[in-house]
């Protein structure tokens, strides 16, 4: 593993009886992709909408090239290089989708800048053309982003959270909702985001795309952290069978 | 007598329209009916009479309006609103039930329960043909509808801070997540919603020459059904219904007299809508 970029210690969420999240440490690498995997329930997204400022942690740091995350609100970890896409997509589905880029630039809100030179700058444009067409979406720029079709906007979610020139690049359940087909250039994609220099973290349910595109693996199993490895190793561990297809009956005819 | 009809419902209506306006930008981006805005829209007249009555200044009068509402708009952000960001809708709708209601007594305890007059007078020329005429002052009252709708309209579209306004709008979780501080869209909406209201107050203090602690009651539930008839939240939609509004009522006043009271039309043409388009002139379905 190259040096540590980003790092989630000892983070634990609680919602009133329920810990979601219980002690659970990563530890990735700059230009890493590390996929956390679990079967439903497992406490995938909630650890996303902590490290993203949804929630905050109750205990646990969180560091992004040294800086602390933890206790910050969502558009300043968003703002130190954190950007994500969703599980289930979530454009501005009634902006266009060259505007859905755009926003990622920043300047967006009480910025004085963000006064002057138009809702979207020349430079701007030129720079949103480039990463649709580096996801695909070239020729649908002027489109409304409510009408693309699901794997498009898969694709727009992705050059949108580019935009943002992010460090660290959190990515939910990417594959969900797409064919075997579009899954597949998918994972490509996000193998070419990785090349371009951004460290990956995704969380997939679907433990063979995850095994497909990711470097290390990391399991969680009722908010804990049950196993982390190498793709290889994580699939052939019995802690990690068993999380997935269950304990007792089934899995010990399996075994 | 139709041609002067339609003039004064102009006036009217753009009035309407400048009151909706701060709830419209309101609804847009929180899903709160912000019902004390019709508080503020009554603290701007009053700003507006204390400020005109001793220096016989509109411009000076409306400016300190449009700062001291922006202010109050702001406080009820912070500290009515946030607080209970996340919960039920009902829960701010109390909240601001009650601001509103706080408001209105508050006025009278320091301002007295009376109508104080704003007698307003301005060097605008009127205008006069055989069929319509329109006083200075009415033909002012457009005029600024106009220019705060087209600068409303240039920082909606022309800006950034427009473009994230609009994002904000559609799913503020996300907006945060693209590093747009939302907290801060929230409040430029309540700012820029509190002035235009405090010019509206102020002018209709001035058309009327009455400013009183309860006149903010009936643009209340106007301006509410201003808000439903334009589809909650469109901004083009406010304006069309505020002026639909106000043609409305002064039509009827000519084809069917006085027989039909003219506060219930705002109802009337509401219920009307409901029946044939709930979700608004330009209302999108959600």
């Amino acid at each position: 593993m190259a040096d540590t970029i980003f790092t989630v210690r000892s983070v634990t969420k609680a919602f009133g009886g329920l810990t979601a999240l219980k002690a659970v440490t990563l530890e990735v690498g700059r230009e890493e992709i590390f996929a956390v995997i679990g079967p439903n329930g497992a406490g995938k997204t909630t650890l996303f909408n902590v490290i993203s400022g949804v929630y905050r942690p109750d205990e646990g740091e969180i560091y992004l090239a040294g800086r602390p995350l933890h206790g910050l609100t969502t558009h300043r970890i968003a703002r130190l290089g954190v950007a994500r896409t969703f599980q289930i997509t979530r454009l501005f589905k009634q902006l266009t989708v060259l505007d859905n880029v755009v926003l990622g630039f920043g300047r967006g809100d009480i910025d004085p800048r963000g006064l002057v030179g138009g809702a979207r700058r020349p430079a701007e444009v030129e720079r949103a053309k480039e990463l649709l067409a580096a996801v695909g979406l070239k020729d649908s720029a002027g489109l409304t982003a409510g009408t693309l079709a699901y794997g498009d906007q898969r694709r727009l979610e992705l050059a949108r959270a580019m935009a943002m020139d992010p460090t660290l690049l959190l990515l939910d359940e990417p594959c969900a909702g797409l064919t075997h087909h579009e899954a597949l250039e998918l994972a490509a994609l996000i193998r070419r985001l990785k090349d371009s220099g951004v460290t990956v973290v995704l969380v997939e349910h679907n433990m063979y795309v995850a095994m497909g595109v990711a470097d290390r693996v990391a399991v969680l199993d009722h908010g804990e952290k049950i196993a982390e490895g190498s793709p290889e190793a994580i699939q052939r561990d019995p802690v990690v069978i068993e999380a997935y297809l269950g304990r007792g009956e089934a899995g010990e005819d399996r075994a | 007598m139709v041609v002067q009809q339609i003039a004064n419902g102009v006036v009217l209506g753009s009035l309407y329209a400048l009151v909706a306006l701060g709830l419209t930008l309101v609804y847009g981006v929180l899903r709160i009916l912000h019902v004390a805005h019709a508080g503020v829209f009554v603290l701007g007249a009053y700003v507006g009479v204390l400020v005109y009555l001793p220096t016989g200044s509109l411009a000076l009068a409306i400016v300190s309006a449009a700062v001291v509402c922006s202010l109050a708009g702001l406080i009820m952000y912070r500290f009515l609103y946030r607080p209970v960001l996340g919960r039920p809708p009902l829960v701010p709708l109390i909240i601001s039930i009650g601001a509103f209601m706080f408001l209105e007594d508050l006025y009278r305890l320091v301002m007295g329960p009376y109508i104080k007059s704003l007698p307003v007078t301005i060097r605008a020329a009127g205008f006069e043909t055989a069929a319509v005429r329109l006083t200075g002052y009415q033909l002012f009252i457009v005029a600024a509808a106009a220019g705060l709708l087209l600068g409303l309209w240039w920082l909606m579209r022309g800006t950034r801070l427009g473009l994230a306004w609009r994002a904000s709008a559609q799913d503020l979780e996300t907006a945060a997540a693209h590093g747009i501080n939302t907290d801060v869209i929230i409040g430029v909406c309540f700012v820029i919603g509190s002035a235009i209201a405090a010019v509206a107050g102020v002018m209709v203090g001035g058309y009327y020459n009455q400013v009183y602690p309860s006149m903010g009651s009936v643009p209340a539930y106007k301006a509410l059904a201003v808000i439903v008839l334009g589809g909650m939240g469109s901004v083009p939609g406010t304006v069309i219904a505020g002026l639909a509004l106000g043609l409305a009522e002064t039509l009827t006043m000519v084809w069917v007299g006085t027989f039909l009271p003219r506060d219930a039309i705002a109802f009337l043409v509401l219920i009307l809508m409901l029946l044939v388009k709930p979700t608004g002139l330009l209302g999108r379905a959600s």
